[in-house]
């Protein structure tokens, strides 16, 4: 058969019939000349009988009964369907009716996805098509549960049964038939037991172990798992490849919804923090840089994509606090003193994290928390470089890290009393170096002396805070100063003038500490040896209760307190700690709160005997 | 719809959490982000037992 031809159909019937049947062929085969060969073209019974009525002038039930007839005799050619007591003819212009199938049995999805008999996979890899990147960046490819599954990865979950629908057969009738040959069996079939509904488990488990039930309302399960499921979810979250969701802080919106920054962009905002001089506020650089407004609807969408860009970027470093996301550069002028290097002050103040901080002794970090405030009397180290060490109780009132791996905080510190302020340089602590403040150096020197007395506040903007103290009639003495201007550096005593109220034992004047001017400036690399500091302390500021040949000093503990902090921060935990734990030191047992020291002798000392030996014997 | 062993927290339904969280138009914190997703995995599990 060519392509312009068409197989006519045959027909059957009374030589009436066959020209009926004909005739409404060729009428059906005109109206849907357009379609395909294999098309149905449908026509009702009432449709065809009134055309074949009006045409013969005949009763149109009557034009009814002959083509019903006729087409059912016919019924190779024309299908006949009854819907909704419509009788519709169905035929094509092959001039017969085939009921499409549609195959599923093999679908692109479950070739892709569920293949019934997979090929053994010995590498995932063999799986993931890798194309070599125009970049160095790994971008993570969607792999399937099926793959996953077979490398090994995920949990293999069995296949929970699915009910194939139970197409109609013509069988059916047969296999009922011989069914019926004894009662019980007939009992059985025809009476199922009613179907129980199929217990279903709500518990799931989550990674850590922890069962839960889903079945409980959500707020249940917030009130007593809430920190484990934040903390897994958040875990799984930041473990994601494709970073369907991406956080910053505590916050999380998908990364495909976020707007992207190029490296224009990010050359701008750097440039504006430099030669601003300082941190800047995620809002400041969204306002002057990006003149993005926050009344604009899709704002904290855009806020949130910049902090999150940026803090994936290696040349800025998140130095904010929850409510005010502050961003540096690198090569922004530091802040605080250049004295005391970060891993020299980290190991200084290392005593807080080894669990010698007694700073909660008088405040508890719940009322802290709860007044704001923190009291606080100066020591010399901390007077000198500005610096206060990070302990439970300053812990308790400044602001924790908002990102995981944040090093650092900078904080605005406001001196209410004179209305001056400075940026202060909040370092957390990690593993077993301290945390500490710095950059107080200024406002220390102007207004306040070693043992003044401050209360430190918090403000309403969170990142604001307060120092304040107890004014007093000004009063000159002569205080301990570190002397810088020579090659050495050298403690001694000038007369300074202050307006604080001090805790006067712990005022380091000349009166009370005169010895302490024949203390050694150590480099700071050498003061984290807090022991020999102890030792050197003690020599300086104890009184020699010994003789020549075996020196031995007396101190109180207050005093050995107020010199060690000269040289070194150190809690009166630490102190007690080294004290107890020394070799050399003993308790005086005549003088409660007095410790004596030992020191051990030296190959300098037994030189030195010598020589004073020689001395006498040349003099005798 | 589903078995509560074979929902893996943290992994199931993220696509749907992640939709609902794009739908919002704003960053959600981790509270509500956790609650919202203990919702999608509860009528998922509750779905299932009612269809069992």
């Amino acid at each position: 058969m060519t392509a312009g031809t068409i197989e006519r159909p045959t027909f059957a019937g009374t030589d009436e019939q066959r020209a009926l049947a004909e005739e409404i062929f060729q009428l059906m085969a005109a109206q849907a000349r357009l379609f395909a060969l294999e098309a149905p073209i449908r026509q009702t019974l009432k449709n065809l009988a009134d055309f074949y009525a009006r045409q013969r002038q005949m009763d149109p039930a009557e034009a009814a009964r002959l083509i019903d007839e006729a087409l059912r005799v016919n019924d190779h050619v024309f299908t006949r369907q009854e819907t909704n007591g419509d009788v519709v003819f169905i035929t094509s212009r092959r001039g017969r009716y085939v009921p499409p199938q549609v195959d599923t049995v093999h679908t692109f999805k479950q070739r892709l996805y569920e293949p019934e008999n997979p090929l053994p996979v010995d590498d995932i890899s063999v799986v993931v098509t890798t194309t070599r990147p125009a970049l160095t960046t790994v971008e993570p490819v969607f792999i399937s549960e099926y793959w996953q599954q077979q490398a090994g990865l995920i949990p293999v979950v069995a296949e929970p049964q699915v009910e194939t629908p139970v197409e109609p057969v013509a069988e059916t009738p047969e296999v009922a038939a011989p069914v019926s040959v004894s009662e019980p069996v007939a009992e059985t079939v025809s009476a199922p037991p009613p179907a129980e509904p199929t217990p279903v488990n709500t518990v799931i488990v989550l990674p850590n172990g922890l069962q839960i039930d889903l079945r409980r309302p959500v707020e249940e399960l917030m009130a007593q798992y809430g920190n484990t499921l934040m903390s897994q979810l958040r875990t799984a979250i930041e473990n994601d490849p494709l970073r369907r969701l991406v956080l910053f802080g505590n916050q999380a919106f998908p990364e495909a919804a976020l707007v992207s920054f190029g490296k224009n962009d990010l050359r701008r905002i750097s440039d504006y923090i430099k030669e601003v001089g300082e941190p800047l506020l995620d809002t400041q650089i969204i306002a002057d840089i990006f003149y993005h407004n926050p009344r604009q609807s899709d704002y904290e969408v855009f806020r949130f994509a910049l902090n999150y860009r940026l803090s994936r970027e290696k040349d800025f470093e998140f130095v904010g606090v929850e409510g005010a996301r502050l961003w540096s550069v690198r090569n922004l002028p530091a802040i605080g003193t250049k004295r005391v290097k970060a891993s020299e002050m980290g190991q200084l103040a290392g005593y807080i994290e080894e669990g010698f901080d007694d700073s909660l002794a008088e405040q508890s970090a719940e009322s802290i928390r709860k007044s704001g405030q923190v009291s606080h009397v100066l020591t010399f180290f901390e007077w000198e470089y500005g610096i206060l060490p990070l302990t439970r109780a300053l812990a308790a009132l400044l602001p924790p890290p908002l990102l995981a791996d944040q090093r650092s905080a900078v904080l605005r510190f406001e001196l209410p009393q004179h209305y001056v302020s400075t940026l202060v340089e909040l370092r957390y602590p990690t593993g077993n170096r301290g945390g500490w403040l710095q950059g107080l150096e200024a406002l220390f020197h102007d207004y306040l002396v070693p043992g003044a007395l401050i209360t430190l506040m918090r403000t309403d903007d969170p990142r604001t805070f307060a120092i304040t103290y107890e004014e007093q009639e000004e009063t000159q003495d002569r205080l301990l100063v570190l002397d810088e201007t020579k090659k050495t550096p050298k403690f001694t005593f000038a007369n300074i003038s202050y307006a604080c109220v001090v805790d006067t034992d712990m005022l380091v004047n000349q009166q009370q500490y005169g010895r302490l001017r024949n203390l050694k400036a150590f480099p700071m690399n050498e003061r984290r040896k807090a022991d020999l500091m102890l030792e050197h302390v003690f020599e300086v500021i104890g009184t020699p209760v010994g003789t020549r040949t075996e020196p031995k000093y007396a101190a109180s503990f207050e005093t050995l307190f107020v010199a060690l902090n000269v040289l070194r921060p150190a809690s009166r935990e630490y102190l007690a700690h080294l004290l107890s734990e020394g070799d050399h030191f003993a308790p005086d047992a005549s003088r409660p709160g007095w410790w004596l020291y030992t020191p051990p002798p030296s190959l300098e000392e037994e030189e030195d005997e010598e020589v004073d030996a020689e001395d006498f014997d040349d003099e005798e | 719809m589903m078995d509560g062993k074979n929902i893996i927290y943290g992994e199931t339904a993220m696509d749907k959490l992640a939709q609902q969280v794009r739908a919002t138009g704003q960053p959600q914190d981790l509270q509500s982000l956790t609650e919202r997703y203990l919702e999608i995995l509860r009528e998922l599990v509750l779905a299932g037992e009612q269809q069992g």
